[in-house]
């Protein structure tokens, strides 16, 4: 579990704290989304919960010990992807520096096979589509085997057509491995059909937004009663912010 | 498609035959003296006559300055773009130095490293690196430094040492930049050499050329240029080659 108490984080430059007495507890398992508007913090978050930047004040605690980010696995908004390494070689890299991750060239050729990606594991990154690039940037995420993982809008440039075959991938390979995710968007239908929970993130604070819809996911839900009630209700929140 | 490839040197080919042609007219029909401007076709029968002294006894000699300024550059300026990355008090202390070196006129500093390393090819060595380091340094540190946030983030989230991160991440990112300003370097070494044998030299090109004009034979003048010019155009060509080699995800990204 990921206990987060009074965090509190301002950038050098600026005179208002961006982070703001933050209290937030993500349990173990969960998939968890933090919506707000452009310029409310959620990345920063984001960056102080992966480990990227340090708080002013505050504590973040996994399973009651400092978090850290070695138990983090990091993905930014954009691929990132090496375009002068293989999909393998980019899969790979955490492997590179850190020896005690390990996974076989069977278990590659599985995941590349669960991403779409059979076959290109050879390719470089310049070959593949926009959707190809973020599934294998998320497998170097997911391959870090670190309990945590951090997406920050992993999906926020693709077209609407690829996002959403994405997140139908998504919520079926979660459902499958059961880590705990945190995933930054502003897309509040994404955020329904993956998560939890949804975080809404404010100028006066956190508001926690329980998602009831029933698993497995898919996108055909988005469509149900039940899923454009929470829909509106979400909305309610967001507009109803000062 | 291979056809177009050909056809996309056709206007340079035709624009630089066409002037030949021209020169040529007016020096045959003593518009201009063939003192000030030698015709083509003379400047190509010295070329032909003289081949064997100014390939064996000038060409080879410009070229084994040439390529020993561009190696020294290359190594000692991708050294110190490396130094000046990882540790910013090397950036604080060399690169101040690194600018002072191009605002001098190499013209002005020539006779300062004849001086130095008198008239063997060292002294053009020197000059050949002095102006070839510059751009390497350049081109390598600004193209390291443009590494993004988002992958040095990415980079440290995965474990990454500063090291791995120079060698797995910032260097190759800056190999575009750096082949960019290498192709710079070769030509503008060739071109320190060539000061340099002008200002103090009894063999290579420059030497030659220098020799050629105190005699007022154009001609010989035309053909060293000439020469120095090809072996720019080759050197450039070599390094393109080379670029398309080292820089081959760039090929990958055309084909897709």
């Amino acid at each position: 579990m990921i206990t987060v108490k009074d965090l509190v984080f301002s950038f050098p430059e600026t005179q208002e704290a961006t982070i703001s007495h933050v209290d937030l507890t993500i349990k173990d398992n969960e998939f968890l989304t933090i919506v707000g508007k452009s310029g409310c913090g959620k990345s920063t978050l984001l960056r102080l919960l992966a480990g990227l930047l340090a708080p002013d004040s505050g504590e973040m605690l996994f399973n009651q010990q400092a978090l850290n980010r070695s138990q983090v696995g990091y993905m930014p908004q954009k691929d990132t992807l090496l375009p002068w390494k293989t999909v393998k070689q980019n899969i790979r890299l955490a492997q590179t520096f850190d020896s005690s991750i390990q996974f076989s060239e069977e278990e590659l050729d599985y995941w590349l096979e669960q991403a779409n990606l059979s076959g290109y594991g050879e390719a470089f990154p310049d070959a593949l589509s926009g959707g190809m690039k973020q599934r294998a940037a998320f497998l170097r995420t997911l391959l870090t085997q670190r309990p945590v993982l951090m997406l920050d809008e992993p999906f926020g440039a693709l077209d609407s057509f690829t996002r959403n075959q994405m997140q139908e991938w998504l919520v079926h390979l979660w459902e499958q491995e059961k880590k705990t995710v945190v995933l930054i968007s502003h897309d509040l239908e994404e955020a329904l059909l993956l998560s939890d929970r949804i975080t809404i993130m404010t100028k006066e604070g956190m508001h926690i937004f329980p998602v009831e819809l029933p698993r497995p996911r898919h996108s055909k839900q988005r469509f149900s009663q039940e899923f454009i009630q929470q829909r509106e209700q979400l909305e309610r929140i967001l507009t109803n912010e000062k | 498609m291979k056809n177009s490839k050909k056809l996309q040197f056709l206007p340079f080919v035709s624009t630089c035959g066409g002037l030949l042609i021209l020169v040529e007219l007016l020096v045959k029909l003593k518009v201009v003296p063939d003192f000030i401007i030698p015709s083509p076709t003379g400047v190509l029968i010295f070329l032909w006559k003289n081949a064997s002294i100014l390939l064996w006894q000038h060409a080879l000699i410009t070229l084994w300055e040439t390529l020993l300024g561009f190696t020294f550059a290359l190594v000692i300026g991708c050294t110190l773009a490396i130094c000046m990355y990882q540790f910013p008090v090397f950036e604080r202390l060399f690169y101040p130095f690194a600018l002072l070196s191009q605002t001098i006129p190499t013209i002005a500093l020539a006779p300062i490293f004849i001086l130095w390393f008198g008239y063997s090819i060292w002294s053009k060595v020197a000059i050949s690196f002095l102006i070839a380091f510059f751009p390497i340094v350049v081109g390598l540190f600004d193209g390291m430094k443009s590494t993004s946030d988002e992958s040095l983030e990415l980079f440290y989230s995965l474990g990454a040492s500063k090291w791995q991160k120079l060698w797995h991440l910032s260097f190759p990112k800056a190999l575009p930049q750096l082949m960019s300003s290498i192709k710079l370097a070769i030509v503008y070494a060739l071109v320190g050499a060539s000061i340099g044998e002008w200002i103090g030299s009894a063999k290579g090109l420059g030497y030659y050329s220098r020799r050629m004009s105190g005699n007022l034979n154009a001609e010989g003048v035309f053909a060293a240029i000439t020469l120095l010019s090809l072996m720019g155009i080759v050197l450039f060509l070599l390094v393109s080659l080379l670029e398309k080699k080292v820089i081959f995800w760039k090929q990958v990204k055309k084909k897709s």
